[in-house]
């Protein structure tokens, strides 16, 4: 490789490192720091470019930078306490940091029933309380009687359970006789 | 001379961070004071230059900080310090927001800055608006990069942590958003220049 090759690379190079992190050799990978910080010393062409990204990197520093006003850290906190804390998050949430991260229901699978949970088991509750209430009361006698009917007789007796859960047709035609 | 040096490990979690964000997890009220006041000035200067405008950054900084009450529960001091788990709650509030504002009307000239009085002030103040307007111009990611890694000091490994991307994309993102700016903001740079040279 001649001078001037190398030359082109160097300068390449330099510019690639400037985009990348700026004019701070420090930051450049450390296989061209050294070269590139000497390529600068030496070439006129590298000393302009290097002194360019200075001055974008002071430009750069005029964007506005948020300060913090009196009232916001107030607000923030007000705001903060008016609010609940989550003691989890609710199911199927994450806050993704990197691969390493799993959902809540993967760290605690032995979460809170949810309140559907608690619904249906009111429901089912509720059911076994009139299934009891019924069978104590021997109100469901009858229709143990006229489900025993149906299942000894053919199917027109079957066709004529009908009407009320209590009073089947067949029995009372049966009574009637 | 050589411009001050930006180190890595700009995350450095202050000392006692994960005990107080514990505290806070629990409803300690103090701790979490001494949280806001720590973090604030660096989460706000996330959202100023994400979002380009005062008022914007306010809110979404509130927003990022209310996150660190109501979720302080989740957060786990052995997967990642706190000062990156916040931060990057806080880059996804400014990507949100960024995104509805492509979908929704943006008011025109919605953070004109005042002009100051005096005349030194002034073409400050007009750099420091074109610098903002280059800034936002930039895809947001590239933004995002950049803001971490110039402005908020992180390394790229810190940066690739809170963008979850690698350290390369990061190199990526942050090698065109320098190009670019270097492209839009020639006249401010070649000015400085030009100072320098007359100096």
């Amino acid at each position: 490789m001649n001078t001037k090759h190398t030359r082109e690379y160097l300068l390449k190079e330099l510019e690639e490192a400037l985009a990348l992190a700026g004019p701070y050799p420090r930051r450049w990978r450390a296989a061209c720091c050294a070269r590139l910080s000497a390529f600068i010393e030496t070439d006129h062409e590298a000393a302009r470019l290097f002194a360019e990204a200075r001055a974008l990197d002071r430009v750069l520093c005029y964007a506005p930078e948020g300060k913090p006003g009196a009232t916001l850290e107030g607000c923030i906190l007000r705001a903060a306490f008016q609010s609940p804390q989550n003691r989890g998050l609710p199911r199927g949430i994450e806050i993704r940091l990197g691969g390493n991260t799993r959902s809540r229901m993967q760290q605690f699978p032995f979460r809170v029933p949810s309140r559907s949970f608690w619904g249906e088991a009111a429901l089912l509750a509720a059911s076994l309380a009139v299934g009891i209430y019924i069978g104590m009361s021997g109100e469901a006698v009858p229709t143990l009687r006229g489900l025993d009917m149906m299942a000894s007789t053919d199917g027109d007796a079957a066709m004529a359970f009908s009407g009320s859960l209590f009073e089947p047709t067949g029995l009372h035609d049966q009574e009637q006789l | 001379m050589l411009p001050r040096e930006q180190g890595s490990g700009a995350l450095g979690a202050p000392d006692g961070d994960a005990a107080l964000a514990a505290r806070t997890a629990g409803g300690d009220k103090e701790a979490y004071a001494l949280l806001v006041r720590r973090h604030l000035p660096r989460v706000l200067a996330v959202t100023r230059r994400m979002l380009g405008s005062e008022a914007l950054a306010e809110e979404a900084a509130q927003e990022a900080l209310l996150r660190l009450w109501t979720h302080a529960g989740s957060y786990e001091p052995e997967k990642a310090k706190l000062t990156t788990w916040l931060t990057r709650i806080t880059a996804n509030i400014c990507l949100d927001r960024l995104r509805k504002r492509n979908e929704e009307a943006w008011p025109e000239n919605f953070d004109v800055a005042l002009p100051p009085s005096q005349e030194r002030e002034f073409m400050d103040g007009q750099v420091a608006a074109r610098v903002n307007e280059a800034l936002q111009t930039l895809p947001e990611r590239q933004r995002l990069a950049l803001v971490l890694c110039h402005y908020e000091e992180l390394s790229m490994t810190e940066a690739a942590a809170v963008m979850d991307t690698t350290p390369e994309a990061i190199e990526s993102l942050l090698s065109r958003a320098r190009r670019t700016l270097r492209r839009q903001l020639e006249p401010e740079w070649r000015m400085l220049l030009s100072d320098d040279n007359a100096g």
